[in-house]
C-alpha cells in the first residue's frame, strides 16, 4: 500500500468510525489462523466489511486484500439477490469450484464477510464446516463490539 | 449479444444517480446490489452498489435495450470491465455539487477510455440546479480537450424523460 492510500484509508475509517480497534482485529486475525491450521486445506482468508473494505486477513503476499475484499462483497451480493429473485431465499454462502482449488464467501453477521480460498484437494463439507464456524465466531466477535459502542 | 439486443453501461462517482437513472427508465424493477456502506459514501447516503444495477427497455420494434450500473467506486473497476463487454456505449453521470466535477468527469473517461473510444459516450450532469454554473463549465472543458464528440447534458437522474434525452444523445454518437 502506497502512503497516500494509507492515509485516505486512516482518514476514511476514523471519520466514519468503521475501523475497529486493534484488539477487536487481533480477535478476529486469531480465528482465521485457528481456522487456517484447524482445516490444513484453507490457503488464504479475509474479513470484509459487506460494502468491500478488508478488516482482517490471513493472506500470502501475492494476494491483493483490497482487490479481493471488493470481489468478495460483489460476487456475494449478486448470489444474494439472484437467490431471493428467483424464490430462494436468502444466502448462506457462496461456493466457487476452480481447477486449482475453492473459495467461498459465506455471511459472518449482517456487516461483514468471511471468505476462504482453499488448494485443490478440499473435503468440501469439512472445509465449509470449519469455515462456517469461523463466520460464526467473527459474527460473535462484532456483535460484542457493536454493543461497547452503545 | 443477440441482433436487436443492446446494451448500455451507466457509470460515474458515487451518489451521481446511476441507480436512479436506471430504475426510471427500466420496463421491469432493477436487478440490484446495494449493501450499507461503511466508508465515505456514507457523507451521501446509506446504501451502495456493490456489483451492478440491471434493468431494461423493450423497443416498440421488439429490440431490447439492456441497461447496467457500476458501482461508483474505484475499488470495484474489475466490475467496470465485466460489465462494458458487449456494451454499445457509455453513459457518464456526474454529480455537479461534489467537490471537483471536471475531475471526477476525467478520471472517469480515462478509465473508461478504451471503451469508449471502441462505442461512444455522453456526460449526464446532475443536481446541476443547485450547484454553481462554473462546475458545468469545466466539464465541458473537459470535453473539449478530449477532442472526441461527448454530448454533455444537464439532468434529473429520477426523471424518464431526462434519461431517455440521455439515451438518445448517446445513440446520436454511435
Amino acid at each position: 500500500m502506497d502512503v497516500t492510500s494509507e492515509i485516505v484509508d486512516k482518514v476514511t475509517h476514523q471519520h466514519h468510525g468503521q475501523r475497529a480497534p486493534d484488539n477487536i482485529l487481533n480477535s478476529m486475525l486469531s480465528v482465521l489462523s485457528t481456522l487456517k491450521s484447524d482445516s490444513g486445506e484453507i490457503v488464504a482468508a479475509i474479513i470484509t466489511s459487506s460494502d468491500g473494505l478488508p478488516w482482517a486477513q490471513e493472506l500470502p503476499e501475492d494476494f491483493d486484500v483490497k482487490r479481493f475484499s471488493a470481489m468478495s462483497s460483489a460476487i456475494l451480493a449478486l448470489s444474494i439477490t439472484m437467490a431471493r429473485e428467483a424464490g430462494r431465499g436468502d444466502t448462506r454462502n457462496l461456493m466457487v469450484e476452480a481447477d486449482n482449488g475453492n473459495i467461498y464467501v459465506l455471511q459472518a453477521g449482517p456487516t461483514l464477510l468471511l471468505t476462504v480460498f482453499t488448494k485443490a484437494t478440499t473435503s468440501l463439507g469439512l472445509t465449509l464446516a470449519h469455515t462456517r464456524g469461523a463466520a460464526e465466531k467473527i459474527e460473535a466477535i462484532k456483535k460484542n463490539y457493536d454493543a461497547t459502542k452503545i | 449479444m443477440h441482433i436487436g439486443e443492446h446494451k448500455i453501461v451507466f457509470t460515474g462517482p458515487v451518489g451521481a444517480g446511476k441507480t436512479a437513472a436506471i430504475s426510471c427508465l427500466s420496463d421491469a424493477p432493477v436487478v440490484g446490489t446495494d449493501v450499507a456502506a461503511t466508508d465515505e459514501t456514507l457523507d451521501k447516503k446509506d446504501l451502495t452498489t456493490v456489483a451492478m444495477d440491471y434493468g431494461y427497455i423493450e423497443l416498440e420494434d421488439g429490440e431490447f435495450i439492456h441497461l447496467y450500473g457500476t458501482p461508483g467506486q474505484d475499488r470495484f473497476n474489475f466490475m467496470w470491465d465485466i460489465l462494458c463487454q458487449g456494451g454499445m456505449g457509455l453513459v457518464l453521470l456526474v454529480d455537479a455539487t461534489s467537490p471537483d466535477p471536471a475531475a471526477d468527469c476525467e478520471f472517469y473517461l480515462a478509465a473508461f477510455d478504451d471503451f469508449i473510444q471502441e462505442t461512444g459516450a455522453v456526460i449526464g450532469i446532475t443536481r446541476a440546479d443547485i450547484a454553481d454554473n462554473t462546475k458545468y463549465e469545466q466539464v465541458q472543458d473537459v470535453i473539449i480537450d478530449k477532442g472526441y464528440p461527448i454530448p454533455v447534458l444537464e439532468i434529473d437522474a429520477r426523471n424518464e424523460d431526462d434519461v431517455k434525452d440521455l439515451v438518445y444523445a448517446l445513440m446520436a454518437v454511435l
